[in-house]
């Protein structure tokens, strides 16, 4: 998991970090070019995509999030789910590629689900 | 859609538009999403090389691989590329390419790159030019690389 990781990070314009976490918060595995500790970032993420899925499933009946991107003036984050429980985090940079986050975030999704 | 005329051409399996952070605007063919990420990454790339060996703005790129042959071009802040079958002669698609972005600067075209983000910084005046030597350069240089091959 965590050469995929690295992988998404080297092969992203602009990723900076990588991480896979559950649901509840807690990361499984890490990986960050910078000495940044994602165990926050993992935190509040699952708090976001946990509120995202609870609306769109129960209130707009739009299913579960498929992705999850969310940019601020200093930090951007793609989030893509994992099977029911884990979730793929890339953290980027404000002049990433988006498309190339959504492309390989997805495939390395659909690889982890595997393993976890 | 504006990419119409170049997914019509002989050999071409993929082409985009697309914008710096990869998304693409418009897109054909299967690979037409990671065409989009990996132009807007090359353009990044190849903007650097420029910057660095002072060559002043890119206006386009073309590369070959054992499969494939991608050609593109870059108009203001967006790019607009098609990946063709290798050994395809490539001139009808960047005659299409300058075609398709000389008319994305006419009204009605894709918005001016501050309007779409504000971190495009200072891109606007570049895409003018950018676009005007796009479309001028096309059909001297194809005509150039015909005689080379």
């Amino acid at each position: 998991m965590l050469s995929t990781l690295k992988q998404l990070v080297s092969d992203i314009d602009g990723a900076w970090a990588a991480a896979i976490s559950g649901l509840d918060g807690l990361l499984v595995e890490s990986y960050s070019a910078t000495d940044i500790d994602l165990s926050l970032l993992a935190a509040e993420h699952a708090g976001m995509l946990r509120s995202a899925s609870q609306a769109y499933t129960q209130t707009l009946s739009g299913g579960q999030p498929r992705e999850l991107y969310v940019r601020a003036e200093r930090l951007s984050v793609y989030l893509h789910p994992i099977g029911q429980n884990f979730f793929l985090l890339l953290a980027l940079s404000g002049r990433s590629n988006l498309g190339q986050a959504r492309l390989y975030g997805r495939d390395a999704a659909q690889r982890l689900e595997t393993e976890l | 859609m504006r990419l119409d005329t170049l997914r019509n051409l002989p050999g071409v399996r993929a082409c985009a538009l697309v914008s710096e952070d990869g998304l693409p605007l418009e897109m054909q063919g299967e690979l037409g999403d990671v065409l989009a990420a990996e132009l807007a990454s090359l353009r990044a790339s190849s903007e650097r090389v420029g910057r660095r060996l002072g060559a002043g703005q890119m206006t386009r790129l073309a590369f070959t691989s054992d499969l494939i042959e991608v050609v593109a071009v870059f108009t203001g802040s967006f790019t607009l590329g098609a990946a063709l079958l290798r050994g395809t002669d490539t001139r009808s698609a960047q005659q299409a390419l300058a075609r398709i972005a000389a008319g994305l600067g006419t009204p009605g075209g894709l918005p001016s790159p501050a309007a779409t983000d504000g971190a495009a910084q200072g891109s606007e005046v570049r895409g003018s030019e950018t676009r005007g030597s796009a479309a001028q350069d096309g059909p001297v240089q194809d005509s150039a690389a015909a005689e080379r091959r």
